[in-house]
């Protein structure tokens, strides 16, 4: 099982590459409204990004789906796990 | 959360769907549905319309896409992209995730037009080709200041009743002056033009990317997606174009000496012209720049555009007065399955959806 925690911290600093701001903090509650260089475009940049991080793979469906950090972060548990 | 592509056979069915009749934003209306399901050039299963909406049918973004075809350097199945919209809070991820489904729907043969907002989405997505744009000219036959400056920046609409009133001053001091404009605008002996049905329009020429023949014109003309309306149908919200107050489509042949020399296809919504098509014999610009300027003073046009090289560049040479002349570009893209090898001066204005609005 992987730890939820640790998920966070790791897809916080994929965050952190792609917004290119190391301040960046993230909780499981944070959305694109939170971040405002969240647009589409890089929404798309960064689900690539953790998809090349963890080895897995979103699809069209799950992407836009994706309300909050919390449910990119279960989309990966979820992936990993299996 | 849900992604529904809808396909060419479903349209009518989603039209009459309980999501479509709730939905606060409509992503299609009744004379798209209309046209798009008599589009010759797509087949039933063509996706027309990709839609990511709430679980209760509410859309939070929408892409269009036109099936057509291209003929270089083979003939083969290309989409247009004829709307993209997201709602700016809930759907403020969704735009570059539909562009993606629809580049999959297409497998990258797809095309745009793209508008300065758009522009860097299609740039940073790295799936698309992006040429220089397309110069084309602008001309102004009415003072217009309001309608240029609030298109340009919408914050000034408050200045709106001052901007009217500027205008209509310049009107009246231009008036005794724009008398003239009948001299210059007048058509020569040589020259004479006749309105022509569309079933008289020529085959497309063979440099034509599109091919755009017949069949596909007369469709285009039995079903607009503007319709002429003094208010927009429904009490919901569509957030591109569906009514004005006048909008029509011109055909015109020319002739210099009892010789052919021109085909034109002209549109007209609310005083501003466009000339989607045009088939022109060599080296005759200036003779169709004034058969233009002679038709687009008898209808009492505010604005024409042209993007077509010939055409603009007579313009710029010609003697035009109290025309105020400005040039203008397009920008359109494509996937890279496309190829760099297209040219974009060999795309007509009428092109894509252009010509439907």
């Amino acid at each position: 099982m992987t730890n939820a925690h640790s998920i966070l911290k790791e897809v916080e600093s994929i965050f952190q590459e792609v917004f290119e701001d190391s301040t960046l903090k993230l909780t499981e509650n944070t959305t694109a409204h939170d971040i405002a260089e969240w647009d589409s475009v890089q929404h798309l940049l960064l689900l690539h990004a953790l998809e090349q991080h963890f080895f897995i793979k979103f699809a069209l469906e799950e992407m836009i789906s994706f309300q909050n950090v919390r449910d990119i972060c279960g989309s990966i548990k979820q992936k990993l796990d299996k | 959360m849900k992604l529904r592509h809808i396909q060419k056979k479903d349209l009518a069915h989603y039209l009459h769907s309980a999501e479509y009749k709730n939905t606060p934003v409509v992503p299609i209306t009744e004379q798209r549905v209309r046209s798009q399901s008599q589009n010759p050039r797509a087949d039933d299963d063509d996706v027309v319309l990709i839609v990511a909406e709430e679980e209760n049918g509410h859309v939070l973004a929408f892409i269009g896409l036109l099936p057509d075809y291209i003929f270089f350097p083979v003939k083969k199945k290309i989409w247009w992209i004829s709307c993209w919209w997201s709602d700016t809070s809930k759907g403020k991820t969704l735009g570059a995730p539909l562009l993606l489904a629809a580049f999959k729907v297409s497998q990258g043969c797809l095309l745009a037009d793209a508008s300065p907002t758009v522009l860097p989405f299609y740039l940073k997505s790295k799936l698309f080709h992006v040429p220089k744009a397309k110069l084309g000219i602008k001309l102004f036959f009415k003072p217009l200041i309001k309608n240029i400056l609030l298109r340009k920046k919408p914050s000034l609409k408050f200045t709106s009743p001052f901007l009217a009133f500027l205008d209509q001053l310049i009107s009246i001091l231009y008036f005794p002056f724009s008398l003239t404009n009948k001299f210059y605008f007048s058509l020569p002996s040589s020259l004479k033009v006749q309105e022509i049905d569309v079933t008289q329009w020529p085959l497309p020429e063979k440099h034509n990317l599109f091919q755009r023949d017949k069949d596909v014109m007369t469709w285009i003309v039995a079903f607009p997606w503007i319709l002429e309306r003094t208010k927009k149908q429904g009490n919901r919200p569509y957030p591109f174009s569906s009514c004005a107050k006048r909008f029509r489509n011109h055909f015109y042949i020319v002739k210099e000496n009892e010789i052919e020399i021109a085909h034109l296809f002209l549109t007209e919504r609310n005083g501003v012209f466009k000339l989607p098509y045009l088939q022109i014999a060599q080296d005759k610009e200036i003779a169709v720049c004034k058969v233009l300027v002679h038709l687009l003073y008898q209808k009492g046009a505010s604005e024409f555009t042209t993007f077509h090289n010939g055409l603009s560049e007579a313009f710029k040479k010609m003697k035009l007065p109290f025309v105020y002349r400005h040039a203008t570009s397009y920008q359109y893209v494509w996937g890279k399955e496309l190829g760099k090898n297209l040219n974009v001066n060999q795309f007509q204005d009428g092109d894509g959806d252009a010509i439907f609005t």
